[in-house]
């Protein structure tokens, strides 16, 4: 199958101010975040990237994203290197995070139509794609509700299509289904089986080990700004649960209990 | 470009339907116009001189050859009605005048051995009507008689609504920069640090418009919306300066009659002022982390510009232009002249150009910040 993303030893840190070291407990100047991180996502696929809290991950799909810029190596995107390229970068991509927040004060349609407008959509196509997107989400009945008056899985909802509306090939979600409860979290779980069967390729970043189990062709480990192992979803387990290889994983790398 | 435009769009839109953004865009001018109109009014009546006022002359002498040609001569040539009145005592006769039942005292006085004789004249610098009497009858008695004559102020009759009308009068830069500020402290913190503090402005980030552009968007919608809020100011401006002053008097800076010229001058000072302003905020909204933050950050900005603001008060202290490249400073100045009638050109170009200079400056820091990642995602 062919390689839609190549992650070449990324390299990124970070100068930590006064009140970050406070909460870091160190007195480095420095953290770094991504230490040589490589892996290769196929297309059509689903890549996890799959690691505790503070090892990397939102620093490396934002790197992929073309939000910050990496120290050193580089992402290719179906050819386009985010160092050389990455406004070309960002019309392939769709990124998603549960951070991602929508204005408040407007409604879906408007917004809909506002970055449709931003990332060059021709209208005509806009509003098609519009059309078919909130059918499907069951936006239409809250299309003209301001972002304040709806409810969380009707925001979630919103985000998810909004950052589709260039048809991008590439989603990139830093983690899912954090914070959402059950229903919406299915919501969003099954709008990615949905991009997989359309040929999109997709990448997530999770620390929840069911959630890779169930959606992810191929996964990496990460810890502590490494890439530990990254293979396929059977390749990894090799018959035993993920959690059970991540763990030894993670005994090897930083020691002692987890 | 087009980018830009969309962003503009989507702002103003934000701005000018939002009812909290409203308020605070432009109530500080009609709050201005309303505190404005109201001293005018009050002031407008305490002082206006009334055409059918009869102004009395107290005389502490029956006869005197000078006061009396003055009189008639004032009698044929003058619209003004008069009447003299003859009170000995001098103690009566301040009492009276405190009592604003004269006017003017004039108080002949037998000089001693070997010296000259004089008159010595009380008047009311706070009040039309003796000023009015004052500027009229003393002129005519001095071109008649070669005796001297002192004049006599006494400011103990200016009430309290005389110096709080003088004070307002000297306030209106003050204010002015005040409400301009703060209209456009809530505007810009909330169109930034606001989205950076709820994570919105990351979905703008990662579309493919230039991080520029989103600056340049961003800062062009909120000076046309301070533009808006600063025209609103100015029209309150104008509409209180006749109101003012009608209540205004002689002795002080301010007289009647402003033209175009002044109009326009005030005016271009409001909008160079308002886009600094603007161009500021926001690089402070985008230093900051959220709305609480950059608030934080302008509170001392504003404070400053207030302590500038109040340099105003003392009337248009320095008349040297190169003063007038001071941002901020130049703006009090070049509006205390105006408000005192003292328009200098020179002032005005140096200040619009050096406010000009900050701006410019600005708004290539502000898309540097907005392409900076450590700014963007600082944590
Ligand atoms: N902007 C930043 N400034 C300083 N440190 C950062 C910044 N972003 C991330 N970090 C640090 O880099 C490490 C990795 O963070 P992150 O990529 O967010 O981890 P993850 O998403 O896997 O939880 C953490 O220790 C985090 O504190
Ligand atoms: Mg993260």
């Amino acid at each position: 199958m062919q390689d839609a993303l190549i992650v070449k030893n990324l390299v990124k840190s970070f100068k930590l101010s006064r009140k970050q070291q406070r909460i870091e407990k160190t007195n480095l100047k420095v953290k770094v975040a991504v230490n040589g991180l490589s892996f290769t996502a196929k297309k059509g696929e689903i890549y996890g990237l799959l690691g505790p809290n503070g090892a990397g991950k939102t620093t490396t799909l934002r790197i992929i994203s073309t939000l910050i810029k990496a120290d050193e190596g580089d992402a290719v995107v179906d050819g386009v290197s985010v160092r050389d390229n990455p406004d070309g970068v960002r019309s392939k991509i769709g990124f998603l995070t549960s951070e991602l927040k929508l204005e408040d004060f407007f409604t879906p349609n408007y917004l809909y139509d506002y970055f449709s407008n931003l990332h060059g959509v021709d209208k005509e196509i806009s509003e098609k794609r519009k059309a078919k997107l909130f059918k499907k989400f069951g936006i239409d009945r809250f299309a003209e509700v301001k972002v304040a008056d709806l409810s969380t899985g009707m925001k979630q909802k919103v985000s998810l299509v909004i950052s589709i509306v260039h048809d991008p090939d590439f989603i990139i979600f830093d983690e899912p289904t954090n914070g959402l409860d059950v229903i919406t979290a299915k919501t969003v779980t099954d709008f990615l089986t949905d991009l997989k069967v359309e040929g999109k390729t997709i990448i997530i970043s999770t620390h929840i080990f069911s959630l890779v189990e169930k959606l992810c062709d191929r996964v990496g480990v990460i810890i502590n700004g490494r890439m530990v192992v990254s293979d396929t979803l059977t390749g990894v387990c090799n018959g035993r649960s993920l959690e059970d290889v991540f763990f030894d994983l993670y005994k090897k790398e930083v020691g002692g209990n987890a | 470009m087009r980018n830009i435009l969309v962003i503009i769009k989507k702002e103003l839109k934000r701005f000018f339907t939002d009812r909290r953004m409203l308020i605070s865009l432009f109530l500080p001018g009609i709050i201005l116009y309303l505190v404005y109109s109201l001293m005018g009014n009050v002031m407008g009546d305490v002082f206006s001189a009334d055409e059918e006022h009869v102004y009395k002359v107290a005389i502490n002498v029956e006869e005197d050859l000078y006061i009396d040609s003055a009189f008639s001569y004032m009698a044929e040539n003058s619209q003004i009605k008069f009447e003299k009145v003859v009170i000995k005592d001098r103690e009566e006769a301040k009492a009276k005048f405190e009592n604003e039942e004269i006017d003017l005292i004039v108080s002949y006085q037998k000089g001693a051995e070997g010296q000259l004789d004089s008159y010595q004249v009380f008047y009311n610098s706070t009040s039309p009507e003796s000023t009015a009497i004052y500027g009229e009858f003393i002129p005519l008695l001095s071109s008649m008689s070669a005796t001297p004559i002192y004049s006599v102020v006494p400011t103990d009759l200016a009430t309290d609504e005389d110096t709080s009308m003088m004070i307002t009068n000297m306030m209106l830069p003050f204010l002015l920069l005040t409400f301009l500020f703060s209209g456009c402290m809530a505007v810009a913190t909330e169109s930034i640090a606001g989205e950076k503090e709820r994570g919105t402005i990351a979905t703008l980030l990662i579309t493919p418009v230039k991080r520029s552009h989103i600056a340049f968007g961003k800062v062009i919608a909120l000076s046309v919306t301070a533009l808006v809020s600063a025209t609103v100011s100015f029209v309150s401006v104008i509409l209180s300066l006749p109101k003012l002053m009608s209540g205004s008097m002689e002795g002080m800076d301010f007289k009647l009659g402003y033209g175009a010229t002044e109009y326009l001058g005030v005016f271009a000072i409001i909008v160079i002022t308002v886009l600094m302003f603007t161009v500021i905020l926001s690089i402070v909204s985008t230093v900051a982390k959220s709305v609480k933050e950059a608030t934080s950050y302008a509170m001392p900005v504003m404070i400053l510009i207030m302590i500038v603001g109040l340099s105003g008060m003392l009337g248009a202290s320095s008349t040297n232009p190169v003063s007038c490249l001071i941002p901020v400073y130049n703006s009090v100045q070049c509006m205390s002249m105006i408000f005192a009638q003292e328009f200098n050109p020179l002032c005005l170009l140096y200040t619009v150009l050096s406010n000009l200079a900050v701006i410019a400056l600005g708004i290539v820091v502000l898309a540097k910040l907005f392409s900076s990642e450590r700014v963007m995602f600082n944590k």
